[in-house]
């Protein structure tokens, strides 16, 4: 049987006639009632409504599910889809000259709206992977106990699943924005962050000014020193001296110590002596 | 017995049903249409739903659990005040305080229902689903998809018009891309895309980045509240650019108070990322289903986030065509689903109206490639968004001449890598061993889903005509009737808060959390309402309840709504003006 005789209706590239056929023939072969049935109305409707769309294709009127049948629907299938671009062109040309109705200010919106559309199409899912991987980092910046350890972020930039997605445009513009509101890392991770650029992954193909990262290093080594040693410069001296102070206190311990003990043997000793001798 | 339709979404839902000859939307017990999909359990033990609970998202975050419709049919486990829950038991109690508001205002029992679930929810989802409704103490009498319901909706009177839908739900957390072909009596889905983590929460996180990079600010220093405070600034921003071209938005981060000015082209550049990642799922679904932009009769909104002018610009910009929105977005898909609830009623008509199920992922077998180091691969079978109930065969060679047995790994999804994709099950099946180096053995593989997601795979040795044979049903948490009995009268022991104090409640949750986002002389005012307010509920006079309810939600509707400048100014003119009126 093939998909008309199927559907009880002549061969036609008409999609209406099709569809109603299929509607009509779908309420003797509900799919809940009798799946096997409705599985072979619904092969044949795919079938007649492709053949339709692919008009170009003569009808042979041979068994449908047949190899030698679908090998040549193929290839005239790319001519046929050429003429689908034809048709996707003439919908631009309609699209374009709806711009032009429209005023100046739709017009700006449309050419970002452009932007936006083509940037899309042109790395192909790579926006959602870069949305996916800034928002775990982001994730782990909110975590303040683990932010500053730099094993988590050395995970992220080593894992090689997500190399392509360093090396993509998309992901450095959002990465340079992601470190202006996200910038509170230890000196070492800022280091870490810098020695990548350049060599892990690079803004220069894209002509994106490097991040100052330098800016941040200094401020946060300058921060850091500040925390360890809290206030002004004589305090380290002073503490110097109090280091000194400790050993010298040390030594002294020390010294009295070994004398004790050197007296205590002696004594021992001159009791042994006094032993042997005694 | 009237049938109702329940849409049970990710953040709110919504409860309808036919009368007569239209869909009525029922009211919650506050009046309003939608339900938060919020559960919360409070200090008592007693379980919350709805506007109070999502109240209580911020200030008693291990109480609360949202969001729970992402975990349909996992095992994941919600602890709330020291109980377990699955998502099927909380979004039980969303459909139970629904079932109970559908009774008060039909005034009858309400024992039947229909709910509406994604279109790209798999078997154990939907289980799950169906679930929850027996938990609520509905008897499910089916389960539709979200874009048949919302197309259903909008071919209310137009039956006869053959009509090809693209429906664009973009929710809070979600969006869901579909193709819907309608005609006749059939509505069928060709195609379904869309990206599980992009919703309208994106856009308020895009906001408050570009509100702290432009102030200068860093999330480091933001404690909970305050980025909560944000993100609830961030949204009423964006709600305030889909009315007006420009907007203001302001709020106290570390004391300081900071504002930020957008119009609406600066919300396009802060969610250029989220835009362009809506196009990938569009392109996607069009390209599944065989369709050009021009083959698109219509793009029905559905989802708050699809109420953006900008969203709805974007579109047209890309079809050419205004997207639809005569029926509110938020409601779409529940009137639909009242709608067939309705048709399922008069049951003369239910088995003209068909809606079929789609499989929404590709369902293939691992292959070994030409080269025996390279990893195996996926090889296809079922190809994603085939109509269901659908059966297909591919025929296979073994990959070694002398091997006795054939191992077929029945793989669900789309990458190309066979240990990429999600394995479902093993099969082994013995082969006739080979005599020569040439003599390759060949097995046809048949893959056939049913209308109820179970696959059944029989594997025939072309040779020998030998056929084996495997069912695989959902390895999944599948609850029995008992035991589906068993867990309801659990649920049932658990206190669900009297219903008739619920707006006096949910204004005491709101108050703690105005309490909690506001500092200084704002939080010290808030402190004094509340303490009113808790003594005029403590009189049990209900004339002075009612009094004292509309005089502390002004108050802080006032505290909530006015410029953080001028809050106090305000109040002391309430106070001033309350005060004259009453000497």
């Amino acid at each position: 049987m093939n998909c008309y005789e199927v559907l009880n209706i002549e061969p036609t590239n008409d999609i209406k006639t099709i569809k109603k056929a299929y509607a009509k023939r779908s309420r003797e072969f509900h799919p809940e009632e009798c799946p096997e049935e409705f599985q072979v109305l619904h092969d044949a409707y795919e079938e007649a409504i492709l053949r339709a769309k692919w008009s170009d294709i003569p009808f042979k009127g041979k068994a449908s599910h047949n190899m030698e049948d679908t090998v040549p629907m193929f290839a005239e299938g790319e001519e046929a889809s050429d003429g689908n671009k034809e048709g996707m062109l003439d919908g631009n040309s309609e699209e374009t000259q709806d711009v032009e109705k429209a005023s100046g200010e739709e017009q700006m919106w449309d050419a970002s709206f452009q932007q936006i559309a083509s940037a899309g199409h042109q790395n192909q899912g790579m926006t959602e992977r870069v949305r996916n991987v800034i928002g775990q980092m982001h994730e782990l910046y909110m975590n303040e106990t683990e932010r500053g350890k730099l094993y988590h972020w050395r995970d992220f930039f080593d894992d090689p699943q997500l190399a392509e997605v360093f090396g993509s445009r998309t992901f450095f513009t959002e990465w340079y924005r992601f470190l202006q509101t996200h910038s509170l890392f230890t000196m070492q991770i800022w280091q870490y962050f810098a020695s990548l650029d350049g060599s892990r992954f690079s803004g220069e193909p894209y002509g994106l000014q490097r991040f100052p990262y330098q800016f941040y290093i200094e401020r946060m080594g300058a921060f850091q020193q500040e925390k360890t040693e809290p206030p002004g410069k004589e305090e380290p001296i002073r503490e110097q001296a109090k280091t000194a102070g400790i050993s010298a206190a040390l030594k002294v311990v020390l010294f009295l110590a070994v004398l004790a003990g050197s007296a205590l043997s002696s004594l021992l000793l001159g009791i042994f002596v006094g032993e042997v001798l005694g | 017995m009237a049938i109702v339709g329940i849409d049970l979404g990710t953040t709110n839902s919504l409860v309808s049903v036919w009368q007569e000859d239209s869909c009525t939307l029922i009211p919650n017990n506050l009046g309003e249409y939608l339900t938060p999909s919020v559960v919360g359990v409070d200090e008592n033990g007693e379980i919350l739903v709805g506007r109070t609970a999502k109240e209580r998202l911020i200030s008693h975050p291990d109480r609360t659990a949202a969001s729970f419709k992402r975990f349909m049919g996992t095992e994941e486990e919600f602890f709330l005040g020291g109980r377990r829950f699955s998502a099927s038991d909380l979004s039980s109690f969303v459909l139970k305080q629904l079932k109970e508001d559908a009774e008060a205002f039909l005034k009858e029992p309400v024992e039947e229902a229909v709910i509406s679930v994604p279109a790209y929810f798999n078997d154990l989802q939907r289980n799950a689903t169906k679930i929850a409704g027996e938990l609520a103490g509905f008897r499910v009498e089916r389960i539709v998809n979200e874009p048949s319901a919302a197309a259903l909706a909008y071919r209310f009177g137009k039956m006869e018009e053959d009509q090809t839908f693209l429906v664009f739900d973009f929710g809070g957390g979600t969006l869901d891309i579909s193709i819907v072909d309608a005609f006749d009596n059939v509505v069928e889905i060709t195609a379904v895309a869309g990206d599980n983590h992009l919703g309208g929460d994106d856009i308020n996180k895009a906001i408050a980045e570009k509100f702290l990079s432009v102030s200068g600010l860093d999330f480091g220093m933001l404690t909970k509240e305050e980025w909560a405070a944000l993100l609830k600034a961030s949204e009423k921003l964006k709600m305030e650019l889909s009315k007006s071209s420009q907007a203001e938005m302001e709020t106290v981060i570390s004391g300081r108070l900071y504002g930020m000015q957008m119009d609406s082209r600066g919300l396009l550049e802060a969610s250029t990322q989220i835009m362009e990642s809506i196009g990938m799922p569009l392109t996607r679904a069009l390209s599944d289903g065989g369709y050009e932009w021009k083959d698109i009769d219509d793009i029905i909104l559905v989802g708050g986030s699809s109420k953006m002018p900008l969203v709805q610009n974007y579109l047209q910009f890309l079809s050419g065509k205004k997207p639809l929105s005569r029926i509110d977005p938020d409601v779409a898909v529940a009137v639909g689903v009242g709608m067939y609830a309705g048709i399922k009623e008069r049951m003369a008509v239910v088995k003209d109206m068909m809606l079929t199920d789609i499989c929404p992922f590709t369902l293939g077998i691992e292959v070994s490639q030409e080269d025996r180091e390279a990893p195996s691969v996926m090889s296809p079978i079922i190809e994603r968004n085939s109509v269901l109930p659908v059966s297909r065969a591919a025929r296979y060679f073994t990959a070694n001449p002398f091997q006795q047995f054939c191992t077929v790994v029945i793989l669900q999804g789309e990458h190309r890598i066979a240990k990429q994709n999600l394995c479902l099950g093993r099969l082994e099946v013995p082969v006739p061993m080979g005599k020569t180096e040439q003599d390759r053995e060949a097995i046809d593989v048949r893959y056939t889903y049913d209308m109820n997601g179970i696959l059944e795979i029989d594997v025939t040795v072309v040779s020998t005509q030998e056929k084996t044979s495997k069912v695989i049903v959902n390895p999944s948490i599948r609850l029995s009737e008992e035991e589906i009995q068993k867990r309801r009268e659990e649920l049932q022991k658990l206190k669900i808060h009297p219903r008739d104090q619920e707006k006096n409640r949910l204004l005491l949750a709101r108050g703690d959390r105005v309490f909690e986002e506001n500092t200084g002389d704002v939080r010290k005012y808030t402190g004094r309402f509340m303490g009113e307010f808790t003594a005029a509920l403590n009189t049990q006079d209900a004339r002075k309840i009612e009094k004292a309810y509309i005089r502390t939600n002004e108050l802080l509707n006032i505290i909530e709504n006015s410029p953080k400048r001028s809050v106090i100014l305000r109040l002391d003119k309430y106070l001033y003006d309350e005060w004259r009126k009453d000497s």
